[in-house]
């Protein structure tokens, strides 16, 4: 999922939807097993190969098996 | 431009014919709680007056969510929405727990329905009022600061919550206000 100020822009978003030069690129293991730091660290390396300006990143936990993150605007 | 006197039946010129009235198709969300009484009260108003309307039901709001639609909304009702450009929707739930956003914060969010405009005048002495000469405008801005709901539990015992704020939608809030 990608958001722009918060609201869901990918996939199905909206062209009515204001968007900023500010993006937000959530990823979500596919596997139940999670993702590894090392996993975030290749990521971070290939999109910065891809000349991808990363400003910050997040990391999402499960709390006792609940979502630690809020959903998208729209998701 | 033709004259006609009323009770003048003899007169030979004939009215012109009306020209339809353009019917404009409005997507209609009844809401949830108190929402389908407030809506059943407008739509009843709307039809005394022969608002030239056509009420394109939409489904929205705590049954959808209920349903298993995360967003409480339809792709069918967002094709009527910006199909119709026009949205008359009443109170809606959301559910409290389980994660839900707010379905009010989306839709003007992804339509870019950024300013909540609030007039507030008095009709004093007509309506008695504390404030009798109150005549103005709040403007507020509904899509920014923390409305962007990006929140991170980030350990047991903290959470992060994130405010945006885009220089060029504070500047389009208020367009008649300097910079």
């Amino acid at each position: 999922m990608i958001t722009n100020r918060g609201v869901k822009v990918y996939p199905d978003g909206m062209p009515e939807t204001f968007c900023t030069d500010h993006w937000r690129c959530r990823f979500v293991a596919v596997e139940e097993t999670g993702v590894t730091f090392d996993q975030v660290l290749a990521l971070l390396h290939a999109l910065h190969n891809a000349h991808v300006a990363v400003i910050k990143t997040e990391h999402l936990y499960t709390f006792d098996g609940r979502c630690g993150y809020s959903l998208g605007q729209g998701e | 431009m033709n004259t006609f006197q009323m009770g003048d039946l003899s007169n030979e010129q004939v009215l012109p014919a009306l020209s339809p009235v353009a019917v404009t198709p409005v997507a209609v969300a009844y809401g949830d709680g108190i929402g389908p009484e407030i809506m059943d009260a407008v739509l009843r108003v709307l039809d005394a007056a022969n608002a030239p309307l056509r009420y394109d039901v939409v489904e929205m709001g705590e049954t959808l969510y209920r349903q298993g639609y995360k967003s409480g909304i339809t792709p069918e009702a967002w094709t009527t929405i910006r199909r119709n450009q026009i949205l008359l929707k009443a109170p809606i739930t959301t559910p409290q727990g389980g994660g839900y956003k707010s379905l009010n914060v989306t839709l003007r969010k992804v339509l870019n329905l950024y300013a909540n405009v609030r007039p507030a005048k008095s009709y004093a002495p007509f309506v008695a009022s504390r404030h009798p000469k109150m005549n103005l405008v709040i403007v507020r801005e509904n899509e920014e600061d923390l409305y962007a709901g990006i929140e991170h539990q980030q350990t047991p015992e903290v959470v992060q919550v994130l405010k945006l704020v885009s220089c060029w939608k504070q500047q389009r809030q208020l367009p008649g206000c300097s910079k």
